[in-house]
């Protein structure tokens, strides 16, 4: 009891600390190039920032009295990077029961994880944490700033969706798609019944929604729905965890909850467009490398896909023996597509290029694609598919201040991230970061 | 014979920077039958003349003309200058051109797997007799701009065998296969844990694993067994007459050895060999040398280093054998004056990082060109762009250090492999 309440008082005093240094803190930029993603780049302009929001932008804005001024000439502001899907920062990616649509991220987030500071050192300040591509229905993912003490402080957007991986992990294809369908029409039926009158109900005959029935009232048998989870010491979700996965499932095919949608070959995305038909979802697809073969048919889409983090590799043909490469960015760019970026893991950061969301980037300009094009899927592009473009994603007024200021031109090779700004508080400053002036050091130590 | 005396005749001119001639070839009329045949001939020796206009040449050597041309005449490069006036020979323009560039640490192609471990002692295995000139491997390296390469063996074992270096010319297609430039160029030994990864010091007998080396020991043991026996001539049952020979000639210094060493230990074991038995190895891998910085300038080693190539386990901070990584180990050889050249896969943008690290861009360019070929001794021919040297050439779009700049076409003993042809 005791230790709760000291936790309860930390927290309130933490969250009042943030309060009065935001409210204290009017915040102007001044003096450099501002990518603002909404529009034209302005050459030498001033962005206002009070109360972690920006309050304006442009080249003739008068600097407040009170404000502390941040001189970056020379340097380059733009909208911190979003990350569209990763599932990185929480312990474990994926679960051994296979649906579980009642599991938050939000409860699996340490924010004291690595991965939280490589975000900020390579100025990406809000990511889209989803559980992994290896369960059937992986529960909800969440949006959060990748700064932050305590994940509740963090969270962007809670519900941004129910991730569920057409990738079969055990047993067939046939018999995994079968599952998910059965748990989608399921759901169905429990809105369809929700939505009739009361009176109607009642003449319902209890076989017909006998399934349904069940799953409305799980307190009264528990140990029907137990015949779905698998035998190898997972516990059986309980009552309430599985009408919560319910309401969760409801929303799924009523399409308010959105879906992150694996497909991990090209088959699995003619099965993911008509599940999202038959379902109506509102679906984000989640592209393993092999889907490109089926680019085609996802064109005139207007929800961008994710693509898998290796953007350019070798196929050998096993027949012809013919080798081709393949490079993501151009396949979907061809095909009229428009897509985001994911990273591989954090950790493997070196030269290991895909880690970073800028190179995803350049490769992307190397390939064909206008600079400015790939500048947008670094952030606005992913704000708008998350839904989250009201809060972030370009340096507009009343948007959060969330921004990251290169010492060069993006893209370039000698361009680092100087500060990385959250909420308008700055939550990296490369001249303080030891781990990398160790890394960086003329000689050993 | 008098076409090529012709041809001389042709350059010659054409370094004098007089166009007359040249002219006068361009000008001859088509109708009458025998010269039209002659001209002919004169057209397909032009057919292996081209010339290479750039707005920037990075020779290799540290040095860039801007802008530049490369006159290219079988398979050679001819001349190198700011400006060469030549109207009627097909010129092709690019932005950059840079020299092809030279991977001192690959596998490519290797049939079957690069690790001997039936034996820790096998100095007469050769990379070169395994190539498997189809592999996608010289199409994947071609494409990154690689024209020359090392092909080392497998590190499972003391000492591993003999490296080769091989010429790339896209591979695939019969008149395209690799080309072996040195079958027997060096013997590698593998100074480090490698050897005893697979090894049990406790476990069935009857495996193959139930051998030595279990630890760093055991490999510098196995190593100096193996050079004293041979030094003294003493009878060894790991030893074959063969490779009994490759060792003494690596001894004498005829044979270069190269040393697989991370860790700064194993570094220093290098060291401690050179000075029992006075061999020169060079190291391979070198990713904790600047732990050893002070040592590392006193003796001077060559180094290839392949740190910037592997994945590391912890935010970039951990490399493989757990060794402790920097970023700009690069620029410090550079600034101590070092002979460094980068290896291992993703070449360019090993590089590119490099030079984000710190590295001068001039350094970095030498760092996969001209500083391999000399490390590999294989600098008279190629490695730079320079005058009778192999015409291996990349042209960019742009910087070739920029990570937005891509590779325009690769060029291998003066033929065009077009980028792009098998792209998606």
């Amino acid at each position: 009891m005791k230790t709760i309440k000291i936790a309860v008082c930390s927290l309130v005093s933490f969250w009042g600390a943030c309060n009065t240094g935001m409210g204290n803190d009017t915040l102007a930029i001044v003096g450099g190039k501002i990518i603002t993603l909404a529009g034209e780049p302005i050459e030498k302009g001033t962005i206002i920032v009070r109360d972690g929001k920006i309050e304006a932008v442009g080249a003739d804005i008068k600097v407040p009295l009170e404000a502390k001024v941040l001189d970056i000439t020379g340097q380059v502001v733009m909208p911190g990077f979003i990350d569209p899907h990763t599932s990185e920062g929480m312990g474990q990616a994926n679960e051994r029961n296979e649906n579980v649509p009642f599991l938050s991220v939000v409860d699996g987030i340490d924010p004291v994880m690595e991965f939280f500071e490589e975000c900020r050192r390579s100025g990406v300040t809000t990511a889209a944490i989803v559980p992994g591509n290896s369960t059937l229905i992986g529960g909800h993912g969440v949006v959060l700033k990748t700064s932050g003490q305590y994940v509740n402080d963090m969270i962007v957007k809670r519900d941004v969706g129910m991730k569920i991986s057409l990738r079969p992990t055990s047993g067939s294809r046939m018999a995994h798609i079968s599952k998910l369908r059965r748990e989608l029409e399921k759901a169905k039926i429990a809105v369809e019944k929700k939505n009739q009158p009361e009176a109607e109900k009642g003449d319902k005959p209890a076989e017909a929604t006998g399934e349904a029935n069940n799953e409305q009232k799980p307190t009264e048998q528990p140990g029907e729905t137990n015949a779905e989870a698998p035998a190898d010491g997972a516990p059986p979700p309980s009552a309430a965890e599985l009408s919560r996965g319910q309401d969760a499932m409801m929303a799924v095919v009523q399409g308010k909850l959105p879906v992150f949608l694996y497909c991990d070959t090209a088959m699995d995305v003619t099965t993911a467009q008509s599940l999202v038909k038959d379902y109506s979802l509102n679906a984000t697809f989640v592209l393993g490398r092999n889907t490109y073969k089926a680019a085609e048919l996802l064109k005139g889409t207007k929800q961008p896909v994710v693509l898998d983090p290796t953007l350019i590799f070798w196929e050998t043909d096993p027949r012809t023996k013919k080798d081709s490469k393949v490079i993501l960015t151009k396949v979907f760019q061809d095909a009229g597509v428009p897509f985001v970026f994911q990273t591989s893991e954090s950790s493997a950061r070196t030269t290991s290029a895909s880690s970073y969301f800028w190179y995803q980037a350049a490769v992307a300009v190397k390939n064909g694609m206008s600079e400015g094009e790939a500048l947008k899927t670094l952030s606005i592009v992913p704000a708008k598919m998350l839904g989250i473009d009201e809060f972030v994603g370009s340096i507009e007024a009343g948007k959060d201040a969330d921004l990251v200021i290169l010492t060069g031109e993006p893209l370039k090779l000698e361009t680092w991230v100087e500060k990385t700004i959250v909420r308008g508080e700055v939550v990296y400053d490369r001249s303080q970061d030891e781990k990398l002036a160790r890394l960086l050091a003329p000689s050993a130590d | 014979m008098q076409r090529r005396k012709f041809f001389g005749l042709l350059i010659c001119s054409l370094t004098l920077g007089s166009i007359s001639t040249l002219t006068s070839i361009g000008n001859e009329p088509r109708s009458s039958e025998p010269r039209s045949n002659e001209r002919d001939t004169a057209h397909s020796e032009n057919s292996n003349v081209i010339l290479v206009r750039a707005k920037h040449v990075v020779l290799g050597t540290g040095e860039t003309i801007s802008p530049g041309a490369v006159l290219v005449e079988s398979g050679k490069i001819k001349i190198v200058a700011g400006q060469i006036d030549a109207p009627d020979i097909e010129t092709v323009e690019v932005d950059w051109v840079m020299p092809g560039l030279v991977n001192a640490a690959a596998s490519y192609g290797i049939a079957g797997g690069t690790s001997e471990i039936s034996t820790e002692v096998a100095p007469d295995f050769y990379t070169s007799f395994s190539l498997n000139p189809n592999s996608r491997d010289f199409k994947e390296a071609i494409d990154e701009g690689i024209t020359t390469a090392h092909l080392l063996p497998g590190t499972q074992s003391v000492i591993a065998g003999c490296s080769s270096i091989i010429k790339i010319s896209g591979g695939g297609h019969s008149q395209d296969k690799p080309t072996v430039l040195t079958e027997k160029h060096g013997l590698t030994i593998a100074l480090s844990s490698d050897p005893t990864s697979r090894n049990q010091a406790r476990g069935r007998p009857d495996t193959i694993f139930m051998r030595q080396p279990t630890n760093r020991m055991g490999v510098v043991w196995i190593l100096r067994s193996a050079m004293h026996k041979t030094q003294n001539d003493q009878p060894a049952s790991f030893l074959t007459p063969e490779s009994r020979s490759i060792i003494a000639s690596a001894m004498k210094g005829e044979l270069p050895i190269y040393s697989v060493s991370r860790k700064d230990v194993d570094i220093r074991s290098t060291f401690v060999l050179q000075d029992e038995f006075g061999v020169r190895p060079i190291i391979i891998g070198g990713d904790e040398a600047y732990r050893i910085m002070a040592d590392i300038i006193e003796r001077k080693p060559s180094i290839i280093y392949t740190d910037l190539t592997s994945r590391s386990s912890s935010a970039g901070l951990r490399g493989p054998e757990g060794t402790e990584r920097r970023w700009n180990v690069a620029s410090q050889f550079a600034a101590a004056g070092i002979d460094f050249c980068l290896a291992g896969s993703e070449l360019l943008d090993q590089a590119r990082f490099a030079t984000r690290f710190g590295l001068d861009r001039n350094q970095a360019m030498k760092s996969i060109t001209l500083s391999p070929a000399k490390i590999l001794k294989i600098d008279q021919q190629v490695g730079s762009i320079e005058t009778n040297k192999d015409a291996d050439l990349i042209a960019f779009n742009g910087d070739p250090l920029e990570f937005t700049s891509s590779i325009q076409w690769v060029m291998v003993n003066g033929k065009i492999h077009s980028a792009g042809s098998d792209k998606k």
